[in-house]
């Protein structure tokens, strides 16, 4: 019990761990964020992911964050209307792609339209995932109705499942399609296209947070966003 | 030293009653998701457990009249989705199901496809619940005297008959018991179907799912969602001590 006490004393008095809590995109491009953030600031930093629509809960419910990074603008606005965050930035943009397996379905995608096919099985993210919500914007923008086989909880579930040949094919983020070399990205026209702003912002009564907010709109972050598929805000 | 745990399992329910938003507890109720959720969840959860049984019965006689590595290696293997993350029963699951499964393929050639079917969330379901049905079950077979059965047979009764008018008899508290878990668990389970089947709403979104799906939309309908799973799987549980034998009821000997 004692050697409990001793640890959660430390962690209280350790002021240099700062935490953030991070959209599922950002997984793949978190370590050289970490590695850059510890450089520039000089304290530790460790990043949790989760769904960004999970974070308005998890921080009223006192997640141990002082920044968190949603993958939408909207998203960011209702945990900031719940007044649990200050100080937003917005510090990458993202936009959605089609990502297709090598399988008899997937390999005859060429647009957006195709994932019409009755023989295309189609996984999409949630509605209630900022990925899912862009994906409803886009193919009500178009006028498309596709008929998905699932509505995955986020957009890592939905990549998932075309990556375990599960599935022919799903939207989801450029920046997810970077980072899976086996599956076949198709772009969907600049015209229809999504696009979705990524805030970050200071969890309230977080002083560690400003600096980290700094460095993230700082060119070398946004050079690490670059190279993972993150477009500049 | 009792009342702690007492209070962590009950706390946690009596503050999901007391959160329940009564105001807008007939909109939320009377939404496509909530009634099309609930109706899978409670055909899908009998399926499984109907399944269970049906399955389960020899599975669990095999194993309790066994004795060889043969038992063993098997018995460990009923234990195994017990233990075992549901999220990794999934994964399982799709390994083996799924389009590009060990069984899967053989499956998709003659055009069966199980991952995000509603047949897809009855296996997960299955699949988690069987073992809480087989090992109840096995439990009861094994204290059983296998003379009386022995007897029905010297006395002309085929092993089938012996079986199901002098066995099954005996251990019918335990069969429905064993019954009741699995349906509890299946009724409950969600992360092997969220992984092997997904989420549809009226297709593969049972409660559980549902309820995960509201909690980032509209957490009062969660809430509301999550009542009604209690109140469903506690009527059951009191329908059923009142009706049978008294499996559950503290001065029942079983």
């Amino acid at each position: 019990m004692a050697g409990i006490f001793i640890g959660v004393g430390c962690a209280g008095a350790d002021r240099s761990t700062v935490d953030i809590l991070a959209a599922s995109s950002y997984t793949d491009v978190a370590e050289p964020l970490e590695v850059l953030l510890e450089e520039e600031l000089g304290v530790e930093v460790e990043f949790s992911f989760g769904s960004s629509g999970s974070f308005l809960e998890q921080i009223r419910q006192g997640a141990p964050a002082s920044v968190v990074i949603t993958a939408d603008s909207a998203t960011m606005q209702r945990i900031s209307n719940a007044g649990l965050v200050d100080s937003v930035v917005s510090i990458a943009t993202n936009e959605l792609v089609i990502v297709a397996a090598d399988t008899a379905g997937g390999r005859g995608i060429e647009s957006v339209t195709d994932l019409r096919s009755s023989d295309v099985l189609v996984v999409l993210c949630a509605s209630s995932a900022p990925c899912g919500a862009a994906t409803d914007a886009l193919l009500e923008g178009i006028g498309l109705d596709v008929d998905a086989a699932s509505r995955e909880p986020n957009v890592k579930a939905t990549l998932t499942k075309v990556r375990l040949g599960e599935a022919d094919a799903a939207i989801v983020y450029r920046t997810d399609a970077l980072a899976s070399p086996g599956l076949r990205a198709v772009a969907i026209a600049q015209a229809d296209n999504v696009q979705v702003t990524s805030r970050a912002a200071a969890v309230v009564g977080r002083q560690d947070a400003m600096r980290v907010l700094e460095v993230l709109t700082e060119p070398a972050a946004m050079a690490v966003l670059a190279t993972a598929g993150f477009g500049s805000p | 030293m009792a009342a702690v745990p007492a209070l962590l399992l009950g706390v946690p329910l009596c503050a999901l009653m007391w959160r329940l938003p009564w105001s807008n507890l007939g909109a939320a109720l009377s939404s496509d998701a909530a009634t099309s959720a609930l109706v899978l969840s409670l055909v899908t959860s009998l399926i499984a457990t109907a399944l269970c049984v049906v399955f389960g019965l020899p599975l669990a006689w095999a194993l309790a009249s066994g004795t060889g590595t043969t038992t063993r290696v098997v018995r460990a293997l009923c234990l195994l989705p017990i233990v075992l993350p549901p999220v990794v029963g999934g994964v399982a699951l799709l390994l083996a199901f799924g389009r590009q499964g060990i069984v899967g393929q053989w499956l998709a050639d003659v055009g069966v496809q199980l991952p995000f079917t509603t047949a897809g969330v009855v296996l997960a379901q299955t699949f988690v619940a069987l073992p809480f049905f087989v090992l109840s079950v096995e439990a009861a077979l094994r204290q059983l005297d296998v003379e009386y059965a022995d007897v029905a047979i010297v006395h002309g009764a085929s092993p089938f008959r012996a079986f199901v008018a002098v066995t099954l008899p005996s251990v019918g508290p335990a069969v429905l018991a064993g019954a009741v878990l699995a349906w509890a668990r299946a009724l409950g389970e969600f992360g092997a179907t969220v992984t092997f089947a997904g989420s549809l709403e009226g297709r593969t979104q049972t409660l559980p799912l549902a309820v995960y799906d509201l909690l980032e939309r509209d957490p009062a309908d969660a809430v509301v969602l999550s009542a009604v799973l209690v109140v469903v799987a506690v009527s059951v549980l009191v329908g059923l001590r009142d009706r049978w034998f008294g499996v559950f009821r503290s001065d029942a000997t079983t």
